[in-house]
């Protein structure tokens, strides 16, 4: 495995505010590795540090070996950019927009199988955001950094979205993501930094952040037969029983789903509508980013 | 029906074929200026349209004893050369490279190997060319539709005239770089509103 990039204890402030405390993230080859927070955390100062648009105030940063501030030239060939709201001149057009970027590169792709007519004023939303990306791939880039890839993009377009970044990695390029959709991040990424404050708070895959999270799980289900609450809150596993619309819900930690099942088996009463909801990234990042 | 379905299968075209990037950024961003048709309007149409009135008008011809015996018609010759010049130097420019900042577009150039300063060499390749067919026209046709008189000292003049439009460009840079509010340049410099 070898490192693209590398960030070493980044420091940035503007004025006298600390966008990123101390941040120090290693991005292995082929990974698509994900950076989420709350809003004002330091996720874009950050990627705008490895993009070389900012200068550090200190720490080190090495991207396909090369310093973004010194070597942009050579990187600026070798990595593709999605910033989160730049737009392109109102009356340009979509091919024309293809077209003049793909001439920047050494080897892009072919921009021809995607040309359209539409001038950028006359996109809609997701559209302007479908072309923000196919600009930022359009250099055939080994590094992707990517900001806010899927915002005012609807759910089907968001799940083509996610596919084609997956084929990007797939011929090899590394991705760097930062993002607020959760169920993005636990779709896309093989690991997360969750960042708070200007701080990495924690670090690692979706699952073992869900997982560490300890957040109770949920089972929701219909009894078949009448149902005396005793019979499951007497359980260690089960932290609490409520009934909403006729279905019960209980929350537990731990093995409360075997619990629960074998409870209600040995009374021979059927769990239908039976729902589990476990712990997600969602609940690790509430957990995470809530103790400041 | 995708507008911009990002390249699927990327493949990388055959080398041998890159198209030469400078190149083709001047000639995006010279479709793009004529496409916005401020510049052209105001830089080119403005001074030409005020010629043909100027011209029209008899009493423009007659010669005068104020002006040391030249006609109104060739004194306003080279004040509608520095028309042309400062509505593109002083209006077309910064509010074209305002834009492109409050859009994020020389952010985003930033971050491609072409650069932030290549945008701006283009426009002010594209304004000085402008400028150029702007005084040639004026010149043009002054002379032959109006037997306007044509600078004396050629030499002279072309020095005068691209110190001029060095200085008004450079005005330009400074008031794209400063007036960050739309509001700001509309206010100063801008001869009409457009979008």
């Amino acid at each position: 495995m070898t490192a693209v990039v590398e960030v070493r204890e980044l420091r940035k402030s503007y004025g006298d505010t600390v966008a990123v405390r101390d941040v120090s993230l290693t991005v292995q080859r082929g990974e698509i590795f994900g950076i989420i927070g709350p809003n004002g955390a330091g996720k874009t100062t950050t990627v705008e540090c490895i993009e070389g648009l900012r200068t550090p105030d200190r720490g080190q940063i090495r991207v396909l070996g090369l310093d973004p501030g010194r070597d942009h030239g050579e990187l600026r060939q070798r990595m593709g950019v999605q910033l989160q709201d730049s737009q392109l001149p109102e009356r340009l057009r979509v091919g024309e927009a293809l077209r003049l970027f793909s001439s920047f590169y050494r080897a892009p792709v072919d921009w021809r199988a995607l040309m359209e007519r539409t001038k950028f004023g006359k996109l809609s939303g997701g559209q302007r955001q479908r072309l923000s990306i196919a600009l930022a791939l359009v250099g055939n880039p080994e590094v992707v950094v990517l900001d806010e890839l899927t915002t005012g993009l609807d759910p089907q377009a968001r799940r083509d979205t996610w596919t084609l970044i997956e084929g990007v990695r797939d011929r090899g390029a590394t991705i760097v993501l930062v993002t607020h959709f959760m169920e993005e991040a636990e779709w896309l990424c093989d690991r997360v930094a969750v960042i708070d404050s200007g701080r990495i708070v924690a670090l690692d895959s979706p699952a073992a952040l869900a997982a560490a999270s300890d957040a109770p799980q949920r089972i929701t289900f219909r009894p078949a037969a009448p149902l005396d609450d005793a019979l499951l809150t007497a359980l260690p596993e089960v932290t609490s029983l409520e009934r909403r619309r006729g279905e019960v819900v209980v929350t537990g930690t731990g093995n409360v789903v075997t619990a629960v099942t074998s409870a209600l088996a040995s009374r021979g009463i059927v769990a239908g509508q039976l729902r589990v909801e476990q712990a997600s990234l969602e609940d690790a990042f509430i957990t995470l980013t809530a103790q400041r | 029906m995708p507008t911009a379905s990002a390249p699927a299968r990327p493949q990388a075209l055959p080398a041998g074929t890159p198209e030469p990037a400078t190149l083709r950024l001047a000639a995006t961003e010279l479709t793009l200026f004529i496409r916005e048709q401020i510049g052209p309007i105001w830089g080119l149409g403005l001074p030409v349209v005020l010629l043909v009135i100027f011209g029209s008008i008899p009493s423009f011809h007659h010669a005068r004893e104020s002006l040391g015996g030249q006609n109104l018609l060739d004194t306003y010759m080279p004040v509608l050369v520095a028309l042309a010049l400062a509505l593109l130097g002083l209006s077309a420019l910064p509010s074209i490279l305002a834009s492109y900042r409050e859009r994020g577009i020389l952010r985003r150039m930033s971050t491609t190997p072409i650069g932030p300063q290549r945008v701006l060499g283009a426009q002010l390749a594209i304004h000085l060319g402008m400028a150029i067919i702007a005084t040639a026209l004026v010149l043009g046709v002054g002379r032959t539709a109006y037997g306007a008189a044509l600078p004396r000292q050629p030499a002279m003049y072309a020095l005068v005239w691209l110190l001029a439009a060095v200085a008004l460009l450079a005005l330009g840079l400074l008031i794209a770089a400063i007036a960050r509010a739309h509001g700001w340049r509309r206010a100063s410099v801008r001869p009409s509103s457009s979008r």
